[in-house]
């Protein structure tokens, strides 16, 4: 159509301006792209880092074993569960543990802990601590009183492998405090202040023993093949296992703040792009204006010679529409270019906590296809809408007035 | 002379025309009748301020009357919605400006079209009648060139072609000469006085050019804006 | 000067153009006064608020405390120096502290405890520590053998005044720390990890209990102002003059909120770049077309003899008069925002903790820098983004220039 053709010559005309202001949209879409990259990346990071190194995608408790941390508490049917687990087909791997507050103490110091009896055989596809060791060895001996605890706790009682601790906590049923003996006999380092200093491991048999347990268990911690899974709440699969006085949850309730926080950076991520194409807004209509004003009186000779005003008001429009194609590219090219060097390089977030986790890894934005289409739409809707205001304003021109103003 | 619908390409009855400058009142044209005949080739001249260009404006249906009416090919304009008013221009009138009466981004050949365009004119006839008009005014030459690689003159006959395209009923041109050197403004008058004499279009003029003045069928002299004088010569 | 007269004038000929231009200084410089008085509105407020109410703004311990906090580091003549710090002038209330670790059992419900050993009358005075009873009350006077717990932890043993608690713990010497206690009250520490573990005794019955008579591991010091920490701090030192104690600002011992702090405020200025980035671009494209258009005038004004210096003190000015007055206006409507902002916090839909701390709340605070800075940054950008077209409509040649019309 000649109102296209038209459209793209008049915006390569001043190669200038419009480079000018196609570079303030560019900036302003990139810097949206990035943004929302880099939270995708916090995101991926958090839950990467809350489950995967000790939580698991979801677990499986008695009802208000959370709530309270009760030793009597247990998993009711343990063995059914177990063996209904091991069915699933949407269940990657499980492992049980049984949780207790108690108290440690070493001859130099002591401190409160949970005390978390594993199996470290299955234990180890569902938690990072075998990979986080750093001294000593992930239960590879043969003594059943192994001891694993954090590096910041074992500077803390001042010990080392082989050194020996005295755990006490309240047996489930009587309440009586137990009390045994472990030897350090691995050392653990996360970068994570609640798994570095307030953790210790042991068998889960010599728990069991300890807290006079029996073959109960306080946790069933679950990986699934779909990691998704976790997230959704809806999914038959914690129906069936919340009965009989059992829970079973997905990691977004069992952190909350965190399912929270996500929400929060969705919005503020909206809230971002509200201010960004605010301030851009201003700039295009002003570029629009003055492009409009430089041409007056060739404007007056097209309504002259018959143009209709709604024309007028079209191409100008669809100069804007040429203008936001051209800031798209540079948008993309920018934001890919800001990306591509964030991704190699990463982001060093490591130690800090939000939302009740600590970031470990570095963090790296995440490239979605969505940011290359969803935005851009928005960007070119958004500086077509803004058009309509110069637009309005050239439809409304009389020729006569038109070619007036331009002396 | 029907009063409601008078014969002649033009009749305008007693036309004012007051606009305000910054507040400030002005009657750039007042109670003007004047009637122009098919085939005329008229000059409406004037020192500036004497309210050619408003007149010319208003005939063309650029600008609103203050009071009076005008026919414009027995069609009166005051009757017309804005939109009929634009449709009738690009059917009825050919314009040619003192300058900038082309569009900078479209070649030679574009512009031309660009009426046809807006007139819905199929492909083929816009192409066949470009064609005939770019050999009629000897511009085959540049009709891939955009105006600001062409002499002012070469302009100037391209917004001729232009305005005679879409065969209209008559050419308005304001100072079409205006920026031209001597030599090239006389041989684009010749060219349109050709014109005239061989189709038979309508030519009006506001201008203050004597070679304008020299080629004139008729002379109306505008003055502080009501007309002084109307000669016609043969 | 004539010079600043037409500038003026010449801002006023185009409206529209100027009023858009000067809605994006306005627009960019609202948006990074508001992000600064934001940033700095939170932390400020959450700084005092923790620091006020729980862990101080300095507080001494024995050297390498902080890092491994065992039981045998203390503060040994902690009355001696705690004196010594009351009588220095911006502290306005000390408090000495045991810490210790213990399982805490009523009834049959057991749950382990951070024992926290206090000075009621001076924990009341420097932290209001009987503002934050909730059920009960404080302590009534040392060797009582009172407990106050933290309201998760009363909910955790289903415990509530008036029933016994039995501790216990390991003592410096050794030996095992066993002993029993009435719960005379129930506290909402402030965040929720405290509120599920602290249990506070008197600093008697704690020293007692772990047999560290004599001995507290921390003082807790508030200040007066919270920007008079880091002077404060040296002063403190110097005056107890105890090479083998460390005293330590709020920076330090709550170093993880800190850097958490940092990063975030490392977002906020980086938003506020691009934020101006996008305001000079604007502003560079407004005044380069405004110039190139009236070059005709500048040729008419350097055929009659203007100096290109003056040339460009015209475009400039004409940038400057518009930014100023964007900052004005910025300044006046971004006091209105703040203020009503700063009213009462605008509560955020969830709560979450960022660096160990809880936030439920975000503020914005009224203060210098978020109106220097962003006036500083916009007008200063305004006005070197106009240099390059002023330095262009200086170099007009008169004769080009007005042949161009």
């Amino acid at each position: 159509m000649i109102d296209c053709k038209l459209a793209w010559r008049n915006v390569l005309r001043n190669k200038r301006r419009t480079l000018i202001a196609g570079i303030a949209v560019g900036i302003g879409l990139a810097a949206l792209i990035y943004v929302d990259a880099l939270i995708l990346g916090m995101e991926d990071n958090m839950v990467k880092s809350a489950t995967s190194s000790f939580l698991g995608e979801g677990q499986i408790h008695r009802e208000d074993f959370r709530q309270t941390f009760e030793v009597d508490r247990t998993v009711n049917n343990l063995a059914e569960v177990v063996e209904s687990i091991r069915q699933e087909e949407v269940v990657e791997a499980f492992t049980l543990r049984t949780l207790c507050f108690g108290m440690i103490s070493s001859p130099a110091n002591v401190s409160s802990v949970s005390m978390i009896g594993v199996d470290p055989a299955t234990e180890r596809y569902l938690s990072q601590i075998d990979e986080a060791v750093v001294e000593g060895t992930y239960f590879e001996g043969t003594s059943d009183r192994q001891l694993l605890i954090g590096r910041k706790l074992a500077e803390l009682l001042e010990v080392g492998l082989g050194d020996r601790v005295v755990i006490t906590a309240a047996q489930a049923g009587t309440g009586d405090l137990a009390q045994e003996m472990f030897r350090v006999s691995g050392i653990y380092y996360f970068n994570v202040q609640e798994m570095d200093q307030y953790m210790a491991f042991v068998l889960i048999g010599k728990a069991r023993q300890m807290l006079a347990l029996g073959d109960e268990t306080h946790q069933i911690a679950l990986k699934f093949h779909d990691a998704y899974l976790g997230r959704d709440q809806d999914h038959p699969f914690w129906n069936k296992y919340s009965r009989n006085g059992n829970e079973a949850v997905g990691w977004t309730v069992l952190l909350p703040q965190l399912e929270a926080a996500f929400e929060l950076s969705g919005f503020s991520t909206l809230i971002i792009a509200i201010i960004l194409f605010g301030v851009v807004s201003l700039g295009i209509v002003n570029t629009l204006f003055m492009s409009l004003h430089e041409r007056m009186f060739e404007f007056g000779v097209m309504r002259a010679v018959g143009t209709h005003p709604v024309a007028m008001g079209r191409l100008v429009i669809l100069e804007a529409g040429a203008l936001a194609v051209l800031s798209i590219v540079l948008g993309m090219i920018l934001g890919s270019v800001t990306l591509y060097i964030s991704a190699r390089t990463g982001i060093d977030y490591t130690g800090i906590e939000f939302a009740g986790v600590t970031f470990r890894e570095l963090l790296y934005p995440v490239m979605e296809v969505r940011q290359f289409i969803v935005f851009p739409l928005w960007v070119f809707a958004f500086t077509v809408g803004i058009a309509f205001y110069p637009a309005i304003y050239a439809a409304r021109l009389t020729p006569a007035k038109a070619m007036r103003k331009s002396f | 002379m029907e009063p409601n619908n008078p014969s002649g390409v033009i009749v305008t009855e007693a036309v004012t025309k007051v606009y305000s400058d910054n507040g400030v009142p002005v009657e750039a044209v007042r109670g003007i009748d004047l009637t122009i005949k098919h085939g005329e080739f008229t000059a409406i001249v004037g020192p500036s301020g004497s309210g050619k260009t408003t007149f010319l404006n208003i005939v063309s249906g650029l600008d609103s009357v203050t009071s009076g009416r005008v026919w414009l090919a027995g069609r009166l304009l005051s009757e017309m919605s804005g939109r009929e008013l634009s449709d009738f221009r690009r059917d009825s009138i050919g314009f040619i400006f003192q300058a900038y009466n082309l569009i900078p981004v479209l070649t030679v050949e574009e512009n031309i079209e660009y009426i046809m365009l807006l007139q819905g004119v199929p492909k083929s006839e816009r192409h066949r009648r470009v064609d005939r008009i770019l050999e009629k005014l000897g511009l085959a030459e540049f009709a891939h060139r955009v105006p600001v690689k062409l002499s002012g003159g070469q302009q100037q006959r391209v917004a001729v072609a232009r305005a005679m395209v879409a065969e209209p009923v008559l050419v308005l041109a304001d100072e079409p000469t205006a920026n031209l050197d001597s030599k090239t403004g006389a041989e684009l008058l010749d060219m349109m006085r050709e014109l005239n004499q061989t189709t038979g279009m309508t030519f009006v003029f506001s201008t203050h050019d004597r070679a304008i003045m020299e080629r004139a069928t008729r002379l109306v002299t505008l003055r502080d804006g009501r007309i002084d004088s109307d000669e016609t010569r043969d | 000067m004539i010079t600043f007269k037409v500038a003026f004038r010449n801002v006023l000929r185009q409206k529209r153009r100027s009023l858009l231009t000067m809605l994006t200084m306005l627009g960019g410089f609202t948006l990074a006064a508001i992000s600064i008085a934001w940033s700095d509105g939170t932390y400020n407020v959450i700084i005092d608020m923790f620091t006020r109410t729980q862990l101080g703004h300095i507080q001494v311990h024995g050297a390498g405390y902080l890092d491994r906090p065992t039981l045998y580091n203390t503060v040994n003549d902690y009355t001696g120096v705690g004196e010594r710090i009351g009588s220095i002038e911006g502290v306005v209330g000390w408090s000495p502290r045991i810490y210790s670790a213990g399982l805490a059992s009523v009834g049959e419900k057991s749950a382990g405890v951070r024992i926290i050993g206090i000075d009621p009358a001076k924990e009341i005075r420097a932290t209001r520590f009987d503002k934050k009873i909730i059920t009960g009350r404080t302590f009534a006077q040392s060797g009582a053998l009172e407990a106050i717990l933290g309201k998760g932890l009363a909910e955790a043993l289903k415990a509530d005044v008036g029933d016994e608690i039995v501790i216990v713990s390991q003592g410096a010497d050794g030996s095992i720390a066993n002993d029993l206690y009435e719960i005379v009250g129930i506290i909402d520490a402030g965040d929720a990890t405290s509120n599920q573990t602290a249990l506070y005794l008197t600093l008697a019955d704690a020293q007692e209990l772990l047999v560290l008579h004599g001995r507290a591991h921390e003082i807790v010091i508030i200040a007066e102002d919270l920007d008079d920490v880091a002077p404060l701090t040296a002063t403190i030192e110097k005056v107890i003059d105890r090479p083998e104690l460390a005293v330590e600002p709020w920076q330090e011992f709550a170093r993880s909120f800190y850097t958490a702090m940092k990063a975030d405020q490392q977002g906020t200025w980086i938003m506020v770049f691009i934020i101006v980035l996008l305001v000079s671009v604007g502003v560079l494209n407004t005044v380069l077309m405004t110039v190139l258009e009236r070059t005709r005038e500048y040729g008419v004004l350097r055929a009659m003899g203007v100096r290109p210096l003056q040339v460009i003190r015209l475009v400039i000015y004409e940038v400057t008069v518009m930014a100023i007055t964007s900052a004005a206006v910025g300044f006046l409507l971004s006091l209105v925002i703040n203020y009503l902002l700063s009213l009462h916090g605008v509560p955020m839909p969830t709560v979450f903790t960022y660096g160990g701390v809880e936030f439920s709340h975000m503020y914005t605070e009224i203060n210098a820098r978020s109106f220097i800075i962003p006036a500083v940054t916009v007008v200063l950008s305004a006005i070197v983004v106009s240099v390059f077209p002023a330095i262009r409509a200086a170099r007009t040649s008169p004769a080009k220039a007005m042949r161009t019309h």
